[in-house]
C-alpha cells in the first residue's frame, strides 16, 4: 500500500470507531421515558423557543410546583422551570449561565432549598441535572463543581464509559427512543393529578450547626451579579413543601441575605401567604406534602403571576400571535396529559 | 500492510482503552441509589471519652445509626406514626418512625432502609447512660464527660460515623432533645 493509502485507511478506521461508539453509545444512555421521567428536564429546555418573561431554576420544588401554563393563560406570561431533581445551587448558576446564552429573561426565580447542600451529592443525580446540558463552558464548569469522588470528567464527555455496563439492562424504550425522545413536560414542568393528602409530616429534628455552606452563599451571590449583570430581577422563593424542613434558621439567614441585597423572597410556607394562594394539604398534593399536584402548582401559579404583574409589572403578552399559537399548542398537550393522568386514576 | 497493521492496532487499542477505562470502578449497573454510599458501617458503640454509647436501645432492641432498620422497625412494633418521603425521581422512600418518646428516621441505601437519626423526644426514654429530656447539661457532663463539639445550645459527643447531641434550645442548660445520628 502506499502511504497515501495508509493515511487514508487509518482516517476511514477512525471514523469507524468514532462513529460505531457514538452510536454504540446512544443505545446505552438511558432514556428516560418509563421510570426516572425527571432525566429529561434539562434536554427539554433546548425545545423552547426561547422567549421567557421568567426562568425558574431549583431543584424539584419548583418543576412540580409553578405552572407555567397557568401563568401564561392568566396573566399572558411566558415562562420556563429549568429545574431537574436535587439541582444542586451551582448546577443551578450554570443552568442559569447556560440558558442566558439563548434568551434574557425578566425575571429569574430560584427556590432557595438548595442551599442546605454544600457539597456534591449523589452522581445519579449528577447525571440528570448535567447530561442534557449542550456543551458549554457551563456545562464543563457545572460538571467540574458537582463530580462526586469516583466520578471523572471524561465520563461526561465520553458518557459510555458510566452507561457501558447498562448493555445488560437495555428495554424497548432505548431502541424505541434512540432517535429521540418525546419527555411529558410543560415548558419545564412536571404534572401530576393525583392525590395523597399530607399527614404526619414531622417537626425537623434540631440541627447542631444551621449555617448554609461557604460554597452556596458564592453560587446564591453569582446567580444574583449574573442577573444584575443582564438587567433581569432575581427573586428568591420557597415553595410550599413541608419536606424536608425548612427551619426557620435557616429562613431568616435568606430573609437577611435578600433584605441585603434588596431582593424579593418569597416563602409560601409563610402561613398569610400560605393563605392567600389557598393550598390545602389535603387535595393540592400527590405525595403527601412534599410536592404540588397540579391543583396546587397552578394556586402557587395564581398568586404569583397576580405578583409578578402587580409588583415587577411583568407585561400580559397573550396578544401576540406566535407566542400565544406557541402557547397553545403547550396548553392543549397540558390538559390531554391532565385528563389522561385523571382517566388512569379513575 | 505492515504500517496498516499498526495503525489499525493502534487505533483499536486506543477505542478499547477508552471505552473499557473505569470498568473496575464501577461495576454497578444502570442509575445508582441516590444515597451517598459512604454511609454503610455501623457506629462503635464507645465515644472517644470511653463514656458515651452511640447506640439507642428501645425495650431491648438496639438502634444503631446506619444499621438496616427494618428489623428494628418489626422489633419495636407499630410505631404510633409513619411518614413516607419518596426519593425525588428515583425508587427509594425516607421513612419517620414516631414512637412513644422517640422517632427514627431512615434513608435508603441501594434498596436496604438504614437508620439515620433517633431523636428522644421526651423524658418517658433514657439513654444508656440514664440521661432524660429535662435532665440538665451539667448532669450530662458528670455521666459523659467533656463533649466534642458544643455551643451555647447544644452538646455533642461523636464517634466514626455517628454523634449524639444534647440540645438545650431554650438556652437555659435544660435538655430538650437528644439526637443520635450520622456523622
Amino acid at each position: 500500500m502506499t502511504r497515501k493509502q495508509v493515511i487514508l485507511s487509518a482516517v476511514a478506521m477512525s471514523t469507524a470507531v468514532v462513529v460505531g461508539t457514538a452510536a454504540l453509545q446512544r443505545l446505552l444512555m438511558p432514556k428516560y421515558m418509563s421510570d426516572v421521567v425527571e432525566g429529561n428536564l434539562i434536554a427539554d429546555y433546548y425545545n423552547s423557543h426561547f422567549d421567557h418573561d421568567v426562568l425558574f431554576v431549583g431543584d424539584c420544588e419548583v418543576y412540580e410546583n409553578f405552572s407555567p401554563v397557568r401563568l401564561w393563560e392568566d396573566y399572558g406570561i411566558s415562562s420556563n422551570i429549568r429545574g431537574s431533581a436535587q439541582q444542586l445551587i451551582w448546577q443551578s448558576y450554570y443552568l442559569l449561565e447556560d440558558a442566558l446564552r439563548y434568551e434574557t429573561p425578566d425575571v429569574v426565580i430560584f427556590n432557595v432549598l438548595s442551599m442546605k447542600y454544600a457539597t456534591p451529592q449523589n452522581e445519579a443525580y449528577n447525571r440528570m441535572s448535567i447530561d442534557g446540558m449542550r456543551w458549554s463552558s457551563s456545562k464543563v464548569n457545572a460538571i467540574r463543581a458537582s463530580m462526586t469522588e469516583e466520578e471523572s470528567f471524561l465520563s461526561y464527555v465520553f458518557p459510555i464509559l458510566r452507561y457501558h455496563s447498562r448493555w445488560s439492562e437495555l428495554t424497548t424504550d432505548d431502541f424505541k427512543y434512540y432517535f429521540g425522545v418525546d419527555p411529558d413536560f410543560y415548558a419545564g414542568y412536571y404534572l401530576r393529578a393525583d392525590v395523597k393528602a399530607a399527614e404526619n409530616v414531622p417537626e425537623g429534628r434540631p440541627l447542631a450547626d444551621y449555617s448554609f455552606g461557604v460554597v452556596c452563599w458564592e453560587y446564591l451571590e453569582k446567580m444574583r451579579q449574573l442577573c444584575e449583570e443582564k438587567g433581569i430581577e432575581f427573586v428568591l422563593v420557597k415553595a410550599p413543601s413541608l419536606y424536608p424542613y425548612w427551619y426557620d434558621e435557616w429562613n431568616i439567614q435568606i430573609v437577611d441575605y435578600a433584605a441585603e441585597h434588596n431582593l424579593a423572597y418569597i416563602n409560601f410556607l409563610d402561613e398569610t401567604i400560605m393563605a392567600e394562594t389557598g393550598i390545602d394539604f389535603k387535595t393540592d398534593t400527590y405525595d403527601g406534602g412534599l410536592h404540588m399536584n397540579v391543583y396546587g402548582a397552578e394556586k402557587l401559579s395564581v398568586w404569583l403571576g397576580d405578583y409578578l404583574t402587580k409588583e415587577l409589572s411583568l407585561q400580559d403578552r397573550r396578544g401576540e400571535p406566535e407566542l400565544a399559537a406557541y402557547w397553545a399548542e403547550i396548553a392543549e398537550e397540558y390538559g390531554k396529559e391532565w385528563q389522561r393522568q385523571l382517566n388512569a386514576i379513575g | 500492510m505492515k504500517q496498516f497493521r499498526m495503525i489499525t492496532g493502534v487505533v483499536l487499542t486506543a477505542f478499547a482503552v477508552c471505552a473499557f477505562t473505569g470498568c473496575g470502578e464501577d461495576e454497578s449497573s444502570g442509575i445508582s441509589s441516590v444515597v451517598n454510599s459512604s454511609v454503610t458501617e455501623e457506629s462503635s458503640n464507645v465515644s472517644s471519652t470511653g463514656e458515651v454509647s452511640f447506640t439507642y436501645t428501645a425495650g431491648g432492641t438496639a438502634i444503631a445509626i446506619s444499621a438496616e432498620s427494618d428489623p428494628i422497625i418489626v422489633a419495636l412494633g407499630e410505631p404510633v406514626s409513619t411518614f413516607e418521603a419518596p426519593s425525588c425521581a428515583f425508587e427509594g422512600t425516607s421513612y419517620t418512625y414516631t414512637y412513644n418518646g422517640f422517632i427514627i428516621e431512615t434513608y435508603p441505601d441501594n434498596g436496604v432502609n438504614r437508620v439515620y437519626a433517633v431523636t428522644l423526644v421526651d423524658n418517658t426514654v433514657q439513654t444508656a447512660e440514664g440521661i432524660k429530656v429535662g435532665d440538665s447539661l451539667e448532669a450530662v457532663h458528670t455521666v459523659c464527660g467533656a463533649p466534642d463539639n458544643s455551643s451555647h445550645f447544644f452538646d455533642m459527643y461523636t464517634t466514626e460515623g455517628a454523634a449524639v447531641q444534647f440540645f438545650c434550645q431554650n438556652g437555659d442548660g435544660i435538655v430538650t432533645s437528644i439526637v443520635y445520628t450520622y456523622h
